[in-house]
């Protein structure tokens, strides 16, 4: 900014021109333009600046430089602009001292006022940054807060959760806890299941024991008194509740002589078939849940005409369309040996009816044929496996041949699956039942003497109902234990709920061998692998 | 005289009008630079306080979850301890019972080594060997006397 001032005489006429005066502005409230010429003539002399505004002032030429106004003098101001034609204009001195003033003044003013108005909007300024920066210490201490907050936040769900997983994790423990519990509870209330059933089963029969002690004692009272012939008496008349309760003691669900049995499940029931005893020819028992059986009697009341009574054996049963077949082994006549022969009924506890001319199956021989027993395949096709005798000649064989479709008849060709060939079996396989379970064909056999301790179960593998088979090794499925003697006779059957069963005989100790009887034993069979076990305690 | 103290005075104006001319660039620059501050920090404070409505959630969230599993767990540990509490009823019931089945075993033991003797009796008298049957008899005499069996 250039600041020309003329504070010596003014001659406002004047007019002079200086190509290199220059003047600048600048907007500073108002606008003041001020120009100078350093070296003007006379007259008035403008002034064009340059700058960021554009002005024009008025220039006041000076006659001469540095001729300051005299006091009281009239100033002479000489102006030459260009050395050609001067002008000369004289003006008085209040005049020029009065524009002068004036002049200050006005630039005083000027000058005064934009200097305020500068203060004035510095102030602003400067209010509204502490207004700013207030408000931003404001927001920053709010920030502060919400940032603290969120770390607070943030921290407490990080612990909530760790509690959660702490919940999670006790729960996880606790579930644990009580799946192991209710094991442990299943297996106490099995236990006590158990021990319930034990304790009915000697509370159900204390009567018998009783009556079997009262005959022990009264028989024991008599031979003190030598009275030999009423100490029979007294025993023989405790015999059968001292049977029941032996039996019983052995865990027998049937407390009479009841052997080579078989078991039928029929319409919601079982049926339970055996060799002749005292019941008849054919005894056949009731139940409805495998526990409880009831005598129903003799499900054969007569033989057919070419057999001879008082040796039929092993009787089984295979559900046909409208009725049932028993097979069974009865003596033949003509030949004294054991044969198959068979029956038909309308209902599983007969009467069957025997009208046959002659066996079913007796393979002469070989000694004859003993023990049918039926097995229906998973394509409905029945087969029928027994025992040839071969008593005096070849080994003792389990045989197998397909049956019509009524099972009145035998078709095809019979098939050899095992013979007696292991040490243990000593001469003896016989009692033949098969089962399929997950493919897989087993046969169980008796083997040894029935009428002995060593009488045992075992089981082969087969291939199918006709074979081939094959015996593995330790094949024995049963043998005697400290209360059962001889168990054999076994015939496999599937119950109303799908699980598989074993009804068999033996001896209960220490009543072994023929007259003794040989109870109903009943056990659960599984499948182990490929190999079948029966959950037997003997 | 007058006019160099005008001058001076006009000078000392101007600088000082510049001065604050100057201050006042300055401070207008400070606030420029203020107000961007000012704008970053409250873009900072909506998202600080967007997070702080997240996190709020989510804590709610993650408090009801807790209380769900803090009362699954109170289930899980009422079931766990009426449980045990079955357990050691059925236990008890149990040991009651295998104690009272153990008294009935061993005398149905007991009796039934009584009972071998006389199922070897019976069959003698079946026999008729009444002589053999009588021995027999009184071979388990003391057997069954032991057995609590009155003779």
């Amino acid at each position: 900014m250039t600041l020309g001032t003329d504070l010596g005489g003014t001659d406002p006429t004047a007019t002079a021109t200086d190509p290199t005066a220059t003047a600048s502005t600048e907007t500073v409230g108002t606008d003041v333009a001020v120009g100078s010429a350093p070296d003007s003539g006379t007259g008035t002399a403008t002034a064009t600046g340059t700058g960021t505004g554009t002005g024009t002032g008025t220039g006041t030429g000076t006659g001469e430089t540095g001729d300051t106004a005299g006091a009281g003098d009239e100033a002479e101001a000489e102006a030459e602009a260009d050395g050609t034609g001067p002008t000369r204009r004289r003006a008085s001195a209040p005049i020029r001292r009065t524009v002068a003033t004036v002049a200050v003044t006005l630039v005083v003013a000027l000058v005064s006022a934009g200097w305020a108005t500068a203060k004035v909007r510095l102030g602003d300024a400067r209010e509204g940054l502490a207004e700013t920066q207030a408000t931003l210490a404001a927001q920053q201490e709010t920030l502060a807060v919400a940032e603290r907050r969120n770390e607070l936040t943030a921290a407490g769900i990080g612990q909530v959760q760790a509690d959660i997983d702490t919940a999670v994790a006790e729960r996880s423990v606790l579930d644990g806890l009580v799946a192991s519990t209710e094991a442990e509870i299943a297996a106490v209330e099995a236990s006590q299941a158990e021990t319930a059933t034990a304790q009915a089963l000697v509370a159900a029969h204390s009567a018998d024991m009783m009556a079997c002690f009262a005959g022990v004692s009264g028989a024991v009272r008599a031979n003190r008194d030598g009275d030999d012939g009423a100490s029979a008496d007294a025993l023989g008349s405790a015999a059968g509740a001292c049977g029941r309760t032996l039996a019983y003691a052995t865990g027998a669900r049937f407390p009479y002589d009841f052997p080579d049995p078989f078991v039928l499940p029929a319409g919601g029931a079982y049926f339970g078939y055996s060799t002749n005893s005292g019941a008849g020819d054919i005894q056949v028992v009731r139940s409805s849940n495998l526990t409880d059986w009831e005598l129903v009697g003799n499900a054969l009341p007569a033989l057919p005409g070419w057999a001879e009574a008082g040796s039929t054996w092993a009787p089984a049963v295979l559900a046909r369309e409208g009725g049932y077949v028993v097979y069974y082994t009865v003596r033949e006549a003509s030949s004294q040996l054991q044969c198959i022969s068979r029956g038909v009924s309308t209902r599983p506890t007969g009467p069957f009816l025997d009208d046959s001319a002659g066996p079913l199956m007796c393979q002469r021989e070989l000694g004859g044929s003993i023990d049918p027993s039926p097995f229906v395949d998973a394509d409905g096709r029945a087969y029928l496996l027994w025992k040839a005798e071969g008593m005096g000649g070849p080994a003792q064989t389990i045989w197998s041949q397909e049956l019509t479709a009524d099972g009145l008849a035998l078709t095809g060709q019979p098939h050899a699956l095992i013979s007696a060939d292991r040490a243990f079996e000593q001469g003896v396989v016989e009692a033949p039942s098969l089962v399929r379970t997950d493919g897989r064909y087993h046969l169980v056999y008796a083997a040894a003497n029935w009428n002995s301790r060593r009488y045992a179960t075992a089981v082969a593998g087969c291939a199918g109902p006709s074979g081939p088979c094959t015996k593995p090794e330790g094949g024995r499925l049963l043998s005697s234990g400290p209360r059962l003697a001889g168990p054999g006779g076994v015939e496999v059957f599937r119950g109303h709920d799908g699980g598989l069963w074993a009804a068999f005989h033996a001896f209960s100790e220490p009543n072994v061998g023929y007259p003794a009887s040989r109870y109903l034993y009943l056990a659960r069979v599984r499948v182990d692998g490929d190999r079948l076990v029966i959950d037997a305690s003997t | 005289m007058a006019a160099t103290a005008c001058l001076a005075l006009g000078a000392l104006a101007v600088r000082d009008w510049t001065a604050t001319l100057d201050a006042t660039d300055r401070t207008r620059a400070q606030t420029t630079e203020a107000r961007v501050v000012l704008a970053r920090t409250e873009g900072d404070l909506a998202a600080a306080l967007e997070s702080m409505d997240t996190a709020d959630e989510t804590l709610a969230a993650e408090a009801a979850a807790l209380s769900a599993r803090q009362a699954e767990r109170a289930e899980a540990q009422g079931t766990a301890d009426a449980t045990r509490l079955w357990l050691s009823a059925l236990q008890a019931q149990l040991a009651s019972a295998t104690t009272e089945l153990e008294a009935s075993t061993g005398r149905v033991t007991m009796l039934q080594t009584c009972l071998a003797g006389a199922a070897e009796a019976l069959n003698q008298a079946a026999a008729r060997d009444t002589a053999g049957a009588a021995a027999t008899i009184r071979d388990i005499e003391g057997a069954c006397a032991e057995a609590g069996v009155e003779m």
